[in-house]
């Protein structure tokens, strides 16, 4: 056994078994205890079984997802263009609790029922209507037709060959064939969701600044909270409590609108620029936060192996961002307008000679085998528990069983990868049999891979997501136009160069994107899509707790 | 606190269950005694165990194993406690709460060394699974093979789990302190 593992395990024992020795006296006290509480409980006892809640929120893509500053910054005006063709017949009918009728221009209409209508169009797009909304239809001037939404929310679902133009205020999306966008109600009192308890003090200026803070005007923000990694100490999560210390204005509301993860994770644009506006104090006076979580809000996801912050940094902790939201609402006075802004992007659809992949139950990973260089020594630093692996460079077709102890680096990464992520960043070339990955073990991604190649193994899942996940990776937003419903798994990869410590390494052509995806029959083209802005628009210092 | 076997679904009346209480209790205070350092609340969690298994408050799986069901609940509950504790720490810096804060400190018994406490607080934010298989490795003394045969899963599984837990606790503990064992 190595001495790292010795120690560890020392520790370990030593510690976590602080508490097993246990007098038989005690056991039996226990026991006879706890059966006596019993008895005298038995008389409460119920058949009926406690109902069990699960709370999982729906992934939606984030480039259909309205988010809920939009509905708070004005009021719900929504319209939606449909094509020329579509206004040239019926304009539409209504299904809801009374029945299916036709919708004439001018009516306002009020679906009837406490279930959702939907309005059809000739073409079969839909218009989901949430109850108790109202709404009309108009000609506009191009000859297409407009939804006018006056209160309430809609789902609107894209069938035609075109486009169809989703308005809400000052912002618009254009729906492709397949697509949907979904309109938020501006937001009510019951459903409002707020911290239990909120303490928010200015913080105590003698503190140094955040190695990524920045001063001045209201151009950028701190950045902290889009950082794989919270400067040291200043977040602390867990399900019961939030803590952010010396957190900007800027730092709040990034959190809770989520543009670190909007765009997948980090890194398609500049982040600190998707957030601007308000008075200069607002990336200069620094707060210490603290919010005590509801007990049955389950804001938290359920993988630890992403952490608590990850998740809220990614944007994928929808109620926590909530709180966050309704916090710097209500202490801040914050009022953020949303924008929409067309940027280069890459839409990945089916090459003519179909996927190479293999359905969703395929599990394949990269084999690797352990494998010492004469002479090798891990890298100045590093953890010299460090093992370096040889990827044989090819996909078997199914998980490898490896001893985690001689191969912990591929190990740890299988198990991550098979257990949820479903992508490993790093890794040997697929056909670089003689590439040599190291990692600290336990790191994933590892921070200090050096690899030959980015590769991604993807096991079931859904193809938008896949490229979502590839985002950060190709700086820019990926547009899934594949239609391949379901889950698949594909593993695809493309060449570093050198590894640089500290540098992260995107592929930085259409051609290098291309040839990734080429291996499994995909095609990658240059495109246009909308990207969130925000803007803060108001502001106050908050008064006393 | 998670799921109960079939087994057990049919055995939920007192009588019902006292022979499972016999045969697994000593598991259950265990486990909580061991990942909490507290007696108080090593019997409060077992008898938390068995009056959910009483009231049915529980969903059957159909993994029809006993002991490996109490063990997790066991496991659930006491990382709950580990984690409703860290309730404490926040409200400390509450105006309004810090007198409740000392009441409940004072109340409390000691938990054990602060590597323990700390240790047992990176486990809470773990997977429940990982989070199973430390304990019964480290306060059960149970072997790779003995963890495997209780949970239902391979050994190799259980030695990357465990390795990868380890690494991850790792990250969680501070430096070494003078004066600390």
């Amino acid at each position: 056994m190595k001495p790292f593992e010795t120690s560890t395990e020392k520790t370990f024992r030593q510690s976590l078994g602080e508490f097993k020795t246990i007098p038989p006296e005690e056991m039996e006290s226990a026991g006879a205890q706890a059966l006596k509480y019993l008895e005298s409980h038995a008389g409460d006892y119920s058949a009926e079984k406690a109902d069990a809640v699960i709370d999982q929120p729906s992934r939606v893509s984030w480039r259909f997802r309205w988010p809920a500053v939009a509905a708070i910054a004005a009021a719900i005006t929504l319209a939606v263009f449909l094509p020329t063709r579509i206004a040239q017949s019926a304009p539409a009918t209504l299904e809801d609790a009374n029945g299916t009728r036709k919708i004439q221009y001018g009516e306002i209409v009020r679906p009837i029922g406490d279930k959702s209508a939907t309005l059809s169009m000739s073409d079969g797009s839909r218009v989901e209507m949430q109850s108790q909304s109202e709404f009309s239809l108009e000609r506009v001037e191009d000859g297409g037709t407009r939804i006018r939404l006056n209160r309430g929310a809609v789902t609107v679902v894209a069938a035609v060959t075109g486009e169809i133009r989703v308005q809400q205020g000052t912002t618009e999306l254009k729906l492709r064939a397949g697509e949907q966008a979904a309109s938020v109600p501006a937001t009510t009192p019951k459903e409002r969701i707020a911290f239990e308890e909120v303490s928010v003090r200015p913080a105590a200026p003698s503190a140094p600044p955040g190695p990524n803070a920045r001063g001045g005007g209201g151009g950028g923000g701190g950045g902290a909270p889009c950082s794989a990694s919270p400067p040291e100490g200043r977040i602390q999560l867990d399900p019961r409590r939030l803590y952010i210390r010396r957190a900007t204005l800027w730092e709040l509301v990034a959190f809770a609108i989520g543009p670190c993860g909007g765009m997948g994770g980090d890194v398609v644009t500049d982040r600190d620029a998707r957030l601007t506006g308000g008075p200069a104090w607002v990336n200069s006076e620094r707060w210490d936060v603290e919010a005590l979580i509801p007990e049955s809000s389950d804001p938290l996801p359920a993988d630890p192996l992403k952490g608590y912050f990850g998740e809220l940094a990614a944007g994928r902790s929808p109620k926590l961002q909530k709180m966050i939201l309704t916090l710097v609402e209500e202490r801040f006075k914050v009022v953020v307008r949303r924008e929409m802004k067309e940027l280069p992007a890459y839409a990945v659809t089916v090459g003519p000679n179909g996927t190479k992949f293999q359905s969703k139950d395929w599990v394949g990973y990269l084999q690797a085998v352990p494998t010492q260089p004469p002479g090798w020594k891990p890298p100045a630093g590093a953890d010299p528990s460090l093992m370096p692996v040889r990827s044989t460079g090819r996909i078997t077709g199914r998980i490898e069983a490896f001893d985690p102890v001689d191969v912990r680096v591929i190990t740890a990464a299988m198990a991550q990868g098979v257990q949820g992520s479903s992508v490993w960043e790093s890794g040997a070339c697929l056909d670089d049999p003689g590439a040599i990955a190291w990692g600290n073990p336990g790191e994933f991604p590892a921070p200090n891979v050096r690899t030959s190649c980015t590769s991604f193994v993807f096991l079931n899942e859904p193809m938008s997501e896949a490229l979502r996940r590839m985002q950060p990776y190709v700086r820019r937003e990926v547009i899934d136009r594949t239609g391949i419903q379901g889950r698949v798994s594909f593993a695809v990869d493309w060449v570093k160069p050198p590894y640089v410590p500290g540098q992260f390494y995107a592929a930085k052509s259409l051609q290098e994107f291309s040839k990734a995806l080429e291996r499994v029959g995909l095609q990658v083209k240059e495109d246009k899509a909308l990207v969130e802005y925000y803007v803060i628009e108001r502001a106050e210092k908050p008064a006393g707790n | 606190v998670g799921t109960y076997t079939e087994e057990l679904m049919s055995t939920v009346t007192l009588s019902g269950i006292e022979e499972t209480f016999r045969e697994h209790y000593q598991l259950v205070y265990r486990t909580a005694y061991g990942v909490t350092g507290s007696r108080e609340d090593a019997q409060d969690i077992l008898q938390t165990v068995f009056l959910r298994l009483l009231r049915r408050e529980l969903v059957p799986d159909s993994t029809n194993n006993p002991r490996a069901f109490l063990y997790r609940a066991a496991v659930n509950l006491s990382l709950n406690t580990i984690r409703d504790r860290k309730r404490y720490v926040f409200v400390e810096g509450l105006e309004e709460l810090a007198e409740f804060e000392k009441i409940v400190d004072a109340s409390e018994p000691p938990r054990g060394s602060d590597l323990h406490q700390r240790l047992y607080a990176a486990i809470a934010e773990l997977d429940s699974e990982s989070a199973q298989i430390l304990i019964l490795r480290y306060v059960h003394d149970y072997t790779i093979a003995e963890i495997a045969d209780l949970l239902g899963k391979s050994r190799s599984l259980i030695a990357v789990r465990l390795f990868r837990s380890r690494a991850r606790l790792k990250k969680f503990l501070p430096a070494p302190q003078k004066g600390k064992s």
